[in-house]
């Protein structure tokens, strides 16, 4: 990975590019680049940065175009597909009656970035409330799709409980792949460290466009359920993508910084809403978020804690932070009270008695629940 | 030649179009398989799309490239003949 001051500068441009911001020639920077073109051009294209980094450089710099072509167009092609599945899943939806918010990719790619190929989608996420969902399920049968199993640690009994997905995917086999969330935030930190307002969060939802049936979160409803899906999964899935979209949303939307500090804090999210705008701003710089960061700061006890894990020359470093023996530390650090942390700990070693039966089946004990957990060595 | 001067020719009903900053991609969602067009491809494609007929998207092209006619209409022929090869575009028989 490119260790030069000149990514800070790169990526602040993509955002740019990223909102309509940018001047036509900017992308010209590039060709200061000192090292190997295909060294920054491959990290790029594993951060999905390659459409934005495209979109940047193909009138003023044709070699580096050149070689980043092929993942823009790949993209582009991808999110063809997917706002066409998007098309027919709408539709459907609407014939039955099903309200749906859409979330991340497909959400931001309409709502913040200029052109919606310059951010690379891999699926379609739509969060459907609980009573909608065995409808919502019905109806991709009908269009075609079948459900997933999904991994044997993660059944639909769990997913429902811990806000996770349904996958689905065509049965013709191919590619398209749509989850179906049962929440805007999704696992069990969530589900024992936190208190998200879901109701005001999708009371707060507009649709994606004037006349559509698809809504999409509040800006900075957005602002947030971003920041947490990131804190979330560690950093892992191309973390820059992920705090592109920030970068992006913080400079083609209006977002009201002081409603993100009040709410991160509110639903005690505020250690973890921290660690990841302070990570955007340094690297990408989020204007108009300074108030909102000053709002959220950790102690420096707590700051350092998090430090240890997460910084910006880690993300740039790809430092993989969800094997067992970070991952656990740090999902504890970021909890906002120690005692939720400590509930987090303890109930995934020692969970409820319905948590056992959503996982294991209602005929499992507490000690075979124990001895998963050290079979697989994990939580 | 497949396709006579005086048909027009259309885009294959499975098939997406997404122009990027002049270059453009071509999405076969039948076949899960995309193809990029450099500028001059995709201003063919424009043109082909925008145009009652072969002749007439030819006709549109000679103003805007400086390439003999006839060499313009034999590159414009490959690109329909490899378009039509991969099903993406079809002759519009109504």
């Amino acid at each position: 990975m490119p260790r030069l001051r000149f990514e800070t500068s790169i990526l602040a441009l993509l955002a740019d590019v990223g909102a309509g911001r940018a001047r036509p020639d900017a992308g010209a920077v590039f060709a200061s680049w000192p090292g190997e073109p295909g060294e920054l051009s491959e990290w790029l294209v594993r951060q999905d940065l390659a459409p934005l980094a495209h979109a940047s450089v193909r009138t003023v710099a044709p070699a580096w175009a050149s070689r980043l072509a092929p993942a823009a167009f790949g993209a582009a092609a991808a999110n063809l597909a997917h706002f066409k599945a998007l098309d027919r899943l709408e539709r459907r939806f609407e014939t039955e009656r099903i309200p749906m918010v859409l979330l991340k990719g497909a959400a931001v790619a309409g709502r913040a970035y200029a052109d919606a190929s310059y951010r690379p989608m891999t699926d379609l996420d739509a969060w459907v409330r609980d009573d909608d969902m065995p409808r919502a399920v019905e109806a991709l049968r009908g269009l075609g799709f079948r459900q997933d199993g999904g991994l044997a640690t993660r059944p639909e009994a769990l997913q429902r409980l811990s806000g996770g997905e349904l996958l689905f995917r065509p049965e013709r086999g191919g590619h398209g792949l749509i989850e179906l969330h049962f929440s805007p935030f999704q696992g069990w930190w969530v589900q024992r460290t936190s208190a998200p307002d879901l109701p005001g969060m999708w009371r707060r939802a507009v649709a994606i466009a004037p006349g559509r049936h698809a809504m999409r979160l509040a800006d900075d409803d957005a602002m947030l359920q971003t920041t947490l899906h990131i804190a979330v999964n560690q950093f892992g899935q191309a973390p820059l993508r992920g705090l592109m979209d920030l970068a992006v949303m913080a400079r083609a939307c209006a977002i009201d910084w002081a409603s993100v500090a009040e709410r991160a804090v509110a639903w005690r999210m505020a250690q973890a809403a921290w660690l990841v705008l302070d990570a955007a701003e340094r690297l990408i710089g989020m204007p108009g978020s300074r108030t909102a960061l000053s709002a959220l700061r950790p102690t420096l006890p707590a700051r350092a804690l998090l430090h240890a894990f997460v910084t910006p020359e880690t993300i740039l470093d790809g430092r993989d932070l969800r094997r067992p023996a970070l991952r656990h530390p740090f999902m504890l650090a970021l909890a906002d009270r120690r005692r939720d942390g400590a509930r987090l700990l303890g109930r995934a070693i020692w969970p409820e008695p319905w948590w056992i039966a959503a996982r294991h089946g209602p005929s499992a004990g507490r000690w075979s629940h124990v001895m998963d957990l050290l079979r697989r060595g994990d939580v | 030649m497949t396709v006579a001067l005086t048909e027009r020719v259309v885009a294959s009903p499975q098939v997406l179009f997404k122009d990027m900053g002049g270059e453009a991609v071509l999405l076969d969602l039948g076949t899960e398989t995309y193809f990029g067009l450099n500028e001059t491809g995709a201003r063919f494609w424009h043109q082909l799309m925008a145009s009652p007929s072969v002749a007439d998207a030819w006709a549109v092209l000679r103003e805007e490239y400086e390439a003999a006619p006839e060499r313009l209409l034999d590159d414009l022929y490959v690109l329909i003949d490899e378009l039509l090869e991969r099903d993406l575009i079809r002759v519009d028989r109504a």
